[in-house]
């Protein structure tokens, strides 16, 4: 596709370039006959004005965004040529009779493509104007006359061969052009009234590569239909002093509509790559990239944010981005197929759409490199969000099975229990019974005990590393200061930790007492655990699990060795 | 004596009413929550109330604050806690505010009536009573060497009565020992752990169950 439409173009530029040289040829032969004059400045100023219309056309079409401006720009073009193109002596059959049909269409063309870049041109009654403009200068001033004309009959003997001709009839030909002339005068100029009107409209074009467009195309139609309108008031299309000034000075607009384009899609340019220059040079931050930008737009309040593959956008550092404004617009950056960012900014003076286009390509390799970090802390964000409802699902669980245990298994026992006792004649089964429920709680109770303390959940992380003091084969000494409640997960984590320490001193301490700090502040909860006697250990595996559920909670776990004491020292912010 | 009861599960209450009954202890009322316990209490004006912590609305501490509740404002009405659960917060918590008349049991102890009726009587002479499990917990727990060592094995066993809340007088019969050979043992373990009040009743529980906690 890619390869059809460079081909395309490239043939558009050889056979413009060809028809300009053609046609400058010709002119320069027959300098009376063609509309411009002879004059080296005038056939130079013809030949910038072709090349330029033809060229801006090609290179906004290129761009993809604006195929159908560039097109009728390219059209321009080719019409200028055709226009300038002196009738008698033109050079050939071919040409001559391509010049009779469309040599009037070129302010037609320019005005209509100032209105497509003016964005009305898919309203009907634009649509209509700029079709009706097109059709006057192609059909009732071109293709009409043209099927109409005979040089032979109308005396022209230095014409070549017309080979539209049908047939040749110069007073109908003549009323044709009498009636074209005023019409054309009349669709032109209404459409280079309304392409203004509607450039006037959108006050951010004017700043953009389609504002020289504009303008250029409002002007070339303006002279155009001034053209017309004197043609049909000097009754006859010949060339005087008065037609060959409009005429020049419409190719004076083209000419810098094309300059106009050029410098504007330049400065763009230049921009582009001084921010490449600075990313290469630089590698900056998604800050630094942020503030390069806003400070070479001069927009302070631009944002950069990364489109998700599910939707939705994050910042920088991954978190959910708010939704664009109403008032801003959205550059979005393509990398490979895919947007990697898009550039939220205020339209200004020197924020034109270009602008910011062709900074966020300089800005490319940076942008997807933070991009692909951004999405990146966000999923991390997610994964430790869920690693945190799984965590905090688990111990739910635990309590509701650990309530389940107390208020109903362990309830029916004891009222079993209760039943045999009050059983009428106790004998020695009864007895044996009795002893079994016995045992059956204490296993139930052992059982239970292993699952969720009930005192975490009524009274918090101190009050339950002292029961699970009281119920510790090694000494464990609590230190704490006055504290709030944490929350369940943080006292989780944390009671787990203490209950893996006092676990590993249990198994392969020295009977040498654990020290137990617990402190809060007002951003984070604090456990300090001396265990002795382990210090030789690799702790790694004993504190596997409350590591997992600190790491879960953004917590910090720190061991270290100081003799043969390990001190383990953990943090978990928790927000009170 | 006349007992209430407040138990939210149907069968615990109904056997121990049974239970009570068959002791020849009164059952004047039964309730499923502490807002109905404490209204009972305040019509009937039992000798004690048996009341288990959990109940609802949350499972939680409702029998705790219920039995501070009636300790303040009927102090003739004795409370016996009773919980599933072998923490020692709870007792810690009763006994800090409360510890005259109240006590505090494993609920499987009513599978050994003479246990229940026993602490009912107990409470309502005015000493308290802590579950025998809680202080063999509290007394064998790992701690570091310090002057429970130095404890000769009957002072163990005397401290081990005194912590579960029993008066000189019920240690004397236990122990078959003289009212003078106790009340030395019991100075001579208040000398040893360093606490300075050898008097008898609820503020002796106290003294040794925050000493045994440290």
């Amino acid at each position: 596709m890619r390869l059809i439409r460079l081909s395309a173009l490239a043939l558009a530029i050889v056979a413009v370039v060809a028809l300009g040289v053609a046609t400058l040829i010709s002119a320069y032969r027959s300098p009376g006959e063609t509309l411009g004059g002879g004059a080296g400045w005038a056939l130079g100023l013809q030949l910038l004005a072709g090349l330029g219309a033809s060229g801006t056309g090609v290179y906004l079409a290129w761009q993809g965004t604006r195929r159908l401006a560039g097109s009728l720009l390219l059209a321009t073009g080719v019409a200028v040529f055709l226009e300038e193109l002196p009738l008698p002596g033109s050079g050939g059959a071919v040409l001559f009779t391509v010049a009779l049909a469309g040599g009037a269409m070129t302010s037609a063309l320019a005005g209509s493509a100032a209105l497509v870049v003016a964005g009305s041109a898919r309203r009907l009654p634009d649509a209509f104007v700029a079709a009706a403009a097109l059709a006057t200068t192609a059909l009732v001033l071109g293709l009409g006359p043209a099927v109409l004309f005979d040089p032979r009959l109308s005396g022209c003997f230095a014409c070549s061969r017309n080979l539209l001709l049908i047939h040749g009839d110069v007073s109908l030909h003549d009323a044709l052009v009498r009636v074209g002339l005023p019409a054309a005068a009349a669709a032109c100029g209404g459409l280079a009234l309304l392409a203004l009107i509607r450039a006037l409209g959108r006050p951010g074009l004017m700043r953009s590569t389609s504002g020289p467009v504009a303008l250029g195309g409002v002007g070339a139609a303006a002279l155009g239909a001034a053209l017309f309108a004197y043609e049909a008031g000097s009754g006859s299309p010949e060339i005087d002093r008065a037609t060959r000034a409009l005429w020049l000075v419409e190719c004076v607009m083209l000419v810098a509509t094309a300059l106009g384009v050029g410098l504007l899609s330049l400065r763009a340019r230049l921009l582009r790559d001084r921010i490449a220059a600075i990313v290469v040079a630089a590698r900056p931050s998604p800050e630094t990239l942020r503030s390069t930008l806003a400070a070479t737009l001069g927009d302070p309040r631009l944002e950069i944010v990364f489109p998700r593959a599910n939707g939705g956008a994050v910042d920088a550092d991954g978190h959910a981005a708010v939704p664009a404004r109403d008032d801003v617009a959205v550059a979005e950056v393509v990398r490979r197929g895919e947007v990697v960012a898009q550039v939220r900014y205020a339209v200004g003076l020197s924020r034109t759409p270009e602008r910011v286009k062709q900074a966020a390509i300089g800005a490319g390799l940076a942008l997807e490199h933070a991009s692909v970090h951004a999405r990146l802390e966000a999923e991390l964000a997610e994964l430790a969000a869920s690693r945190v409802r799984i965590v905090e699902v688990g111990d739910a669980e635990r309590r509701r099975l650990d309530r389940n245990l107390h208020d109903g298994a362990q309830q029916r026992l004891i009222a079993l229990s209760m039943a045999l006792s009050m059983a009428a004649a106790p004998d020695a089964e009864v007895h044996r019974a009795k002893h079994e429920l016995g045992d059956a709680l204490d296993n139930l109770r052992a059982i239970a005990h292993g699952i969720y303390p009930v005192s975490l959940t009524e009274a918090g992380l101190a009050d339950a590393a002292r029961e699970l003091a009281d119920g510790s084969r090694v000494p464990v000494r609590i230190e704490t200061t006055p504290q709030q409640r944490l929350p369940a997960s943080v006292d989780a984590a944390l009671y787990r930790l203490v209950l893996d320490c006092v676990r590993f001193a249990e198994r392969a301490g020295d009977g040498a007492p654990l020290v137990v700090q617990i402190e809060t502040s007002a951003d984070a909860a604090r456990v300090r655990i001396e265990t002795p006697g382990v210090g030789h250990l690799s702790a790694e595996p004993a504190l596997e699990h409350a590591a997992d559920r600190l790491a879960a909670l953004c917590g910090t776990l720190a061991i270290r060795t100081r003799g043969n004491d390990m001190i383990v020292e953990a943090s978990v912010p928790c927000g009170l | 004596m006349r007992i209430v009861i407040a138990e939210d599960m149907a069968l615990m209450r109904a056997g121990l009413v049974r239970l009570l009954a068959d002791r020849g202890l009164e059952v004047v009322g039964e309730a499923e929550d502490a807002d109905t316990l404490l209204q009972l209490v305040e019509r009937t004006r039992p000798d004690a109330a048996l009341v288990d912590i959990k109940m609802p609305p949350t499972h939680t501490d409702e029998g705790l604050r219920a039995a501070a509740e009636i300790r303040e404002r009927h102090p003739a009405t004795a409370v016996l806690l009773l919980s599933s659960y072998l923490d020692v917060r709870y007792a810690a918590t009763l006994f800090e505010s409360h510890a005259a008349g109240t006590g505090y049991l494993l609920k499987e102890r009513v599978g050994d009536p003479g246990v229940l009726s026993d602490a009912l009587l107990r409470l309502s002479r005015g000493e308290c009573v802590l579950d025998s499990a809680i202080v063999s917990r509290l007394l064998n727990r790992a701690r570091e060497p310090g002057p429970l060592d130095a404890l000769t094995p009957r002072e163990h066993e005397i401290l081990a009565l005194m912590a579960e809340g029993h008066s000189n007088q019920r240690i004397c019969e236990s122990c078959f020992l003289s009212p003078k050979t106790v009340e030395s043992h019991v100075h001579s373990i208040f000398m040893k752990l360093g606490l300075g009040d050898t008097a008898g009743g609820s503020r002796r529980v106290l003294a040794v169950l925050t000493y045994l906690r440290r």
